[in-house]
């Protein structure tokens, strides 16, 4: 039985061993949208009840636990960063994600495979792509938003989006086979 | 928009970068097209792996204490969110066993119960039986007394008369004493030595005054031929008569119409 099962079942120790399991991805991922370790554990702790309260939703015909888990977490994170407003999120300063990735060879001891893997994908995406889909995915940004980032067109964002979107999953299709991340 | 214009749609709605108006047709989209949304499952998964490339870190330990003292918070406060009961956990099963079982053990106790009030009815209907028998047996007891109770008040009785009745030639083996008060007429007639009448038939005493039978008590014998019965002597027949016993139908007669078994000596 999985642990979103078992959770499903009001098994407290089943969502303890969640957590311990996805904690450091989960925390990460949070502190890289919302830029704030404060804001980020009182949303790692939403996440975690909202998982208490809907693991019976989900579906495993439907997709991996991880990609609930994380859709979830990152919904909650986006909204919070919503709801705090233009000024806040000014002031949360936007990472280079990208470069972050290019030149952080001393934190490699503590990336995963599947986190090498998926960064050696994006960084074989066009930086147009890469910082389109980056701004969406670690700001929360929709696709009007980005082309006013970017001063691009809105149909040249969302071709680039969608493009982006496909070459990774065709790359990682290829480098995450068989692999459950 | 058709289809394929949703189909381009997937992939950034799965970044959650679609414009507001875009995103609410998208959902009216999904909502009816299955392929759609197994497809966005898909695109789910690729930008979900681009959380790995977020630096992980390391949440405080009080995150987690908090989390499961919210849960427990929660589980005893019973506030089980209504998404929880679409699910087939154990729990619900077992409730849904119970009533099985409670309808059988009711049905048991039910049968139980009926199989209990046949037995208590059936066995008050033998005691109710038993009952009847043993009234009538203590009746005829108490009936018997009272008649030997008599027999021995006459016997005892300085004035009673004793006539011995002598067997004809049609009841040879017989014989019978009548005992009787000439004052009130009260009697016993005791009988030995009469084979039982045949059915439909018993025996008869008569009191004979001037050549005239006057009907007595109509008794039967058992099966030793013996009788012991109560009767009482007409006044015309205390002073004079001859008694006679015949054998008559079992209802008795006005006149005797067999022959003479029994007769007195006088």
């Amino acid at each position: 039985m999985n642990l979103l099962h078992a959770i499903a079942l009001r098994d407290e120790q089943a969502l303890a061993s969640l957590y311990d399991r996805y904690r450091l991805i989960l925390f990460g991922l949070l502190i890289r949208i919302l830029n704030s370790r404060e804001e980020a554990e009182d949303v790692l702790q939403e996440v975690f009840l909202q998982v208490w309260r809907r693991a019976a939703d989900f579906d495993e015909r439907r997709g991996r636990a991880f990609t609930w888990l994380i859709t979830l977490a990152r919904s909650r994170a986006i909204d919070r960063l919503r709801q705090l407003g233009s000024r806040e999120r000014l002031a949360l300063s936007a990472i280079d994600f990208v470069g972050d990735v290019a030149s952080s060879p001393v934190r490699d001891a503590l990336r995963s495979e599947q986190r090498q893997i998926v960064a050696g994908a994006l960084a074989e995406l066009s930086e147009e792509q890469r910082r389109a889909l980056t701004l969406a995915y670690f700001e929360g940004l929709t696709q009007t938003e980005i082309a006013a980032r970017l001063s691009s067109p809105l149909g040249t964002v969302k071709t680039r989006m969608r493009s982006g979107m496909i070459k990774l999953r065709e790359l990682l299709s290829q480098r995450l086979e068989s692999r459950a991340f | 928009m058709t289809h394929q214009d949703y189909q381009e749609m997937l992939a950034l709605h799965a970044l959650a970068a679609l414009d507001q108006a875009d995103l609410r047709v998208m959902q009216e989209h999904l909502a009816t097209c299955a392929e759609c949304r197994a497809d966005l499952d898909g695109w789910r998964d690729t930008a979900g792996a681009l959380a790995y490339v977020a630096e992980p870190f390391e949440p405080s330990p009080q995150v987690r204490d908090r989390i499961l003292e919210s849960v427990r918070a929660e589980s005893s406060h019973a506030r089980v969110p209504a998404n929880v009961i679409h699910l087939k956990p154990t729990s619900p099963r077992r409730l849904s066993l119970f009533p099985r079982f409670a309808a059988i053990a009711a049905l048991l106790i039910f049968v139980t119960l009926i199989v209990g009030l046949v037995i208590l009815w059936q066995q008050n209907r033998t005691a109710r039986t038993e009952l009847a028998r043993l009234s009538a047996q203590n009746e005829e007891v108490r009936r018997a007394r009272e008649r030997d109770q008599k027999l021995l008040e006459l016997l005892s009785s300085p004035g009673t008369r004793i006539a011995q009745l002598a067997g004809t030639k049609d009841a040879p083996a017989a014989h019978a004493i009548l005992a009787y008060d000439p004052k009130s007429g009260r009697a016993i007639l005791m009988t030995d030595g009469l084979p039982p009448a045949p059915a439909g038939k018993a025996y008869q005493l008569w009191f004979i005054v001037g050549g005239l039978p006057l009907p007595g008590v109509v008794f039967a014998t058992d099966a030793g031929g013996k009788a012991l019965s109560a009767n009482q002597v007409p006044a015309e027949a205390l002073q004079t008569a001859v008694f006679a016993v015949t054998q008559e139908t079992a209802s008795g007669a006005r006149t005797p119409t067999g022959p003479i078994l029994l007769r007195s000596m006088s």
